[in-house]
């Protein structure tokens, strides 16, 4: 056995976790080598010193302090999955609730635009047939008054109204 | 309607860890308190070896449970149950020390024994003896407190919770290869500072 493995194994040796035929090694080995003694007598000291440290204990249960805590803080680990599926249903509905009314208004045009056009052309129609003999001769009549008074400040006034 | 509680209670108390994890996972209560019931008391005094405070000890293991109720439906199942709580708690106190630091020393329980039998008066040889394996450990405790976090975690885990290797590979992720050599090195650092405590030549 070299001092480098006497040294990685001593602390386990010490602990008694060695199996015995190891263990019998490090025996040998630190009758054999004065320094690995040294390590293996700072180790049983060491090790004495750590069994010597005082326990500490707990002074209550902790239960009731947690119980607590996890009514005021934590949300449940559970309870995670359903808001989850309430939003997808969530989303969903107004995913849903969306596409009825843009189906609706994609339909509704079509019957409402035929019937616009509809209305145009009738009330086209009525225009074409009734208002062009009204309007016309009511022209005529107006400009023929218009004609009249012109004459008639020209006859009167001299003034051809190209100065003005 | 009683009958089941009771039946349900018994069968939480006789449930593994992993099941009482499982139980926590589903958001029920009982898993974790069991859970605390089983492992509060080697937690606490695993993180209070490591931080060398009552209080944040206890406050750490309080973290742990918490922690481990949040993350409880993550859980993989392939390690245990209790290595995995180690796991929580050395990353707790961790945390802590990056945090604080400059670690608090508080008297610990015995060394407040050792000034009680003092001052009732015992014989002089007893109080003594008790005043020198006090002034080992305080210097035991002083060493160990000069330590880096990791080195420290090793060593406690090692000769104060008695771990054996394949539990502390669990909890560090380390090697068992790796882990001996650390701990060997960890080791020889902590009996420096002692070595230079007893000399006298640490501050």
């Amino acid at each position: 056995m070299k001092c480098r493995r006497f040294e990685l194994d001593v602390a386990d040796w010490v602990a008694g976790r060695l199996s015995p035929p190891q263990a019998a090694e490090m025996v040998v080995h630190e009758q054999q080598c004065a320094r690995c003694h040294g390590v293996a007598e700072s180790e049983r000291q060491l090790q004495a010193s750590m069994a010597a440290m005082p326990a500490a204990s707990l002074r209550r249960d902790l239960w009731p302090e947690l119980a607590v805590r996890l009514e005021q803080n934590a949300p449940k680990p559970v309870r995670r999955r359903w808001p989850i599926l309430s939003r997808l249903l969530l989303t969903g509905g107004v995913a849903a609730a969306l596409g009825l009314l843009v189906a609706r208004v994609a339909l509704k045009p079509a019957g409402s635009k035929l019937a616009r056009v509809q209305d145009e052309e009738r009330v086209v129609l009525q225009m074409t047939q009734l208002e062009p003999v009204q309007y016309v001769e009511a022209d005529v009549a107006a400009f023929a008054a218009y004609q009249g008074h012109e004459l008639q400040r020209v006859v009167l006034m001299g003034d051809t109204g190209s100065e003005r | 309607m009683e009958r089941p509680r009771e039946a349900s209670r018994t069968e939480v108390a006789n449930a593994s860890d992993e099941e009482l994890l499982r139980l926590c996972g589903e958001g029920d209560r009982r898993g974790l308190e069991e859970l605390v019931r089983r492992y509060q008391s080697q937690l606490f005094s695993f993180l209070y070896r490591l931080t060398g405070s009552y209080e944040d000890a206890e406050e750490a293991t309080l973290e742990v449970f918490l922690r481990a109720w949040r993350t409880a439906s993550g859980f993989q199942y392939r390690a245990r149950v209790a290595t995995w709580l180690y796991r929580i708690a050395v990353n707790i106190a961790r945390d802590l020390y990056s945090r604080k630091k400059a670690r608090p020393q508080e008297p610990w329980p015995e060394d407040e024994d050792v000034a009680a039998s003092l001052a009732v008066g015992s014989a002089e040889e007893e109080a003594l003896d008790a005043l020198t394996r006090d002034e080992t450990r305080r210097q035991l405790v002083a060493a160990l407190d000069k330590l880096s976090a990791s080195d420290r975690e090793l060593l406690v885990m090692y000769y104060l919770q008695q771990m054996d290797y394949d539990e502390i590979t669990e909890v560090t992720g380390l090697s068992y290869t790796v882990l001996k050599t650390r701990l060997a090195r960890a080791r020889q650092r902590l009996r420096r500072h002692i070595e230079r405590a007893q000399a006298g030549t640490e501050r």
